[in-house]
């Protein structure tokens, strides 16, 4: 191999890491935006959940039995607010209340309930109307716990007070003593979490990431001058190219390294928008899986750099490059969406498609769910474009109307 | 050694660099049929006025951009990259990058030709010597001067020490001192049997410099030879005189 490809290369990485306002704005930049903004994400849907876990439910009720009022002051379910209205002419106010989201719930009790329940030898059977705003997420909650929970309870207490014994009401239990009620493997929860979202962002900030350095380092260089200086040298125009497009890759690894690392830093904060599933400790991948992985990300990464080399080769500055990079940048955010959509059959086609497929393979590996004719389909398809896209780069090098 | 044989180069013009510069045509032809040697131990002045296509004939010669016809043979080579391995070619298009220092400049285009960092420091010490880049070799290149870059440029130029140099108005845009350094140098280099050819609109430098000139008007050599024998076929007393005579006699044909 050529040495002064490494004479390039290492031109190249110089340019970019020890260049202040590129390591900022290409290498810190995205990793610390991200940190940041999942932990404000995080710590806004946390903040949330917290009130919505503590919070008192507002119920006015109509014609509530001293029984039932008794039975709440002395359950567990301390989140309950009481206000009997007095007449049944209010129940229109009530529900306005509710569409105001002033309170959250209406009970109306029948009249005479607490009599018909003495009564039941009749099978007269009292009745409970409810009334909730969907729309308001309180209103909803206080609709689950009372009718789901309170409410049961109260059923449950009532039927034990006519047998005589509270106890008489446990019929049987189910899973008392088993604690492995779920046999889904915990890695294969963790994976549909992880495959819905990592495998997107990954693919958009190896794009983003390369996308700015890479129209410089050809179209910008044309623009400057400084490529026909290098031009004029004996060193053979497919190593001058060969020499972008490594270190444009390491460069995009070297950012969407920063990026994940900003997801990993805000963990802490941000794990309530991925839910629970994503904890380091948790991404328990074999070797193969790892290996599958890398191979993956450099294809991608491949994929990504011929096209924006191409971009940059074909374009005359930086700003005409811009140009024909912003449609292209479009069709990875669209594989990224249309990936994470999901849905559909599994079929070949798919995993023949360049960038979507290669996204989709991602998300099947971090769900331990990947089939290994598709992975190598996949490859070979993507292969062929990499050699297509670099073959039509190197060509193009040797372009008087191109290059200079 | 320079050979150009019947060099004819047609500049194929897109459709939209037309519409940008509104012109008509979609070729422009810079020169056509040229043909002169120059020999090792020689200065020859390409003299001609703005858009004669100096720079077209020798961008040609230095392989960055190919002849549309015509032959050029470079110390026996038409291969392009063993051109470029026994040329220095120095032109305002071809830029440095100004992130980095000089010295590191240097270093990287040493690299790209293959020489050894032993003999990429002794080339170093020598050029930045001669032409007075050692009290700026470690500031990035954007703080330079403009002459201060061309400086630069001609020692990157000149890094491996090659047996051809084809310097494009190398004294433009140069103040009298350093213009000074830089014509010493070419003379420098001609006793050392280097074989160099330059471009010029300046008669001075033509008249002072070179063993031969060739004077090239609307893509055409009108005239060649030393200072004496073009003053005697023009019967003018001065180049400048016989530059004028030339040009009435052939430029404007080209109008
Ligand atoms: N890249 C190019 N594309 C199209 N036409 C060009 C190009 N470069 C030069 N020309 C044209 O070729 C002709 C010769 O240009 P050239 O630059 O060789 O002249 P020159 O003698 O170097 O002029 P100057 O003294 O101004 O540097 C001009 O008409 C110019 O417009
Ligand atoms: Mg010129």
């Amino acid at each position: 191999m050529d040495k002064r490809l490494f004479v390039i290369i290492k031109k190249e990485l110089l340019r970019v890491f020890t260049d202040r306002r590129l390591v900022f704005t290409v290498i810190l930049l995205p990793g610390l935006s991200i940190a940041v903004i999942y932990s404000i994400m995080g710590m806004v849907v946390g903040n949330i959940e917290d009130e919505r876990s503590v919070h008192k439910y507002l119920i006015e009720t109509y014609n509530a039995p001293s029984s039932f009022v008794e039975y709440v002051e002395e359950s567990p379910y301390d989140r309950v607010n009481l206000n009997e209205v007095s007449s049944n002419a209010d129940l229109e106010g009530s529900k306005e209340k509710l569409v105001d989201e002033n309170i959250d719930l209406v009970l109306v009790f029948d009249n005479g309930f607490d009599q018909e329940l003495g009564e039941y030898e009749n099978l007269n059977i009292p009745n409970i109307d409810t009334y909730y705003n969907p729309i308001n997420d309180y209103s909803q909650d206080a609709r689950g716990y009372i009718v789901n929970g309170l409410l049961q309870d109260y059923k449950i207490s009532i039927v034990g007070e006519r047998l005589g014994n509270v106890e008489y009401t446990n019929v049987f239990s189910v899973d008392l003593e088993n604690y492995e009620v779920s046999v889904a493997p915990e890695e294969k929860l963790v994976g549909t979490m992880l495959s819905r979202f990592f495998p997107i962002l990954i693919s958009i900030f190896l794009f983003a990431g390369a996308m700015g350095i890479g129209m410089d380092m050809v179209a910008g260089e044309k623009e400057r001058g400084t490529m026909a200086t290098i031009l004029l040298t004996p060193v053979k125009r497919e190593t001058i190219a060969l020499g972008k497009l490594v270190s444009l890759a390491i460069v995009a690894v070297v950012t969407t390294f920063s990026s994940v690392l900003g997801i990993i830093l805000s963990i802490p904060f941000s794990s309530k928008i991925f839910g629970e599933a994503i904890s380091i400790n948790k991404m328990m991948f074999t070797p193969g899986q790892i290996i599958l992985i890398l191979i993956t990300l450099l294809i991608l990464v491949s994929i990504y750099v011929g096209l924006i080399i191409l971009t940059s080769v074909i374009a005359k500055s930086v700003k005409e490059a811009g140009s024909y990079i912003a449609p292209i940048y479009m069709v990875v955010l669209i594989s990224g969406v249309l990936a994470m959509l999901g849905g559909g059959e599994t079929t070949m086609v798919k995993y023949m498609i360049p960038i979507y497929g290669n996204i989709i393979v991602l998300q099947n590996i971090f769900s331990f769910d990947m089939n290994l004719i598709y992975f190598l389909v996949n490859s070979i398809s993507s292969i062929l474009l990499t050699t297509v896209l670099v073959l039509i780069i190197r060509k193009m090098f040797y372009y008087e109307k191109y290059m200079f | 050694m320079i050979e150009v044989k019947n060099l004819t180069k047609i500049y194929q013009i897109s459709k939209k660099e037309q519409k940008k510069n509104k012109i008509k045509k979609d070729q422009v032809k810079a020169v056509e049929n040229v043909s002169f040697t120059v020999n090792p131990g020689e200065i020859y002045a390409l003299l001609g006025p703005n858009g004669a296509g100096k720079t077209t004939a020798l961008r040609c010669i230095s392989t960055l951009i190919k002849p549309t016809d015509g032959e050029i043979n470079v110390n026996g080579f038409n291969d392009s990259e063993k051109v470029r391995e026994n040329i220095s070619f120095l032109t305002n298009e071809l830029k440095l990058e100004d992130h980095f220092s000089a010295d590191f400049t240097m270093n990287f285009f040493g690299g790209l030709r293959n020489m050894t960092s032993e003999k990429i420091e002794e080339r170093k010490s020598y050029l930045f010597d001669i032409l007075g880049i050692k009290g700026f070799k470690n500031k990035k290149i954007a703080d330079l001067s403009t002459g201060m870059k061309q400086k630069l440029g001609i020692a990157v130029s000149l890094i491996h020490n090659p047996d051809v140099i084809i310097f494009d108005e190398p004294t433009n845009g140069l103040d009298v001192l350093t213009a000074k350094i830089v014509t010493d140098y070419l003379m420098e280099m001609k006793r050392k049997n280097k074989t160099i050819i330059i471009s010029t609109h300046v008669m001075r430098v033509a008249e002072k410099l070179s063993d031969k000139i060739g004077v090239l008007i609307g893509g055409h050599v009108v005239m060649e030879g030393t200072l004496e024998k073009i003053l005697l076929e023009t019967n003018t007393e001065s180049l400048d005189d016989a530059f004028f005579k030339l040009y009435e006699m052939y430029g404007e044909q080209d109008g």
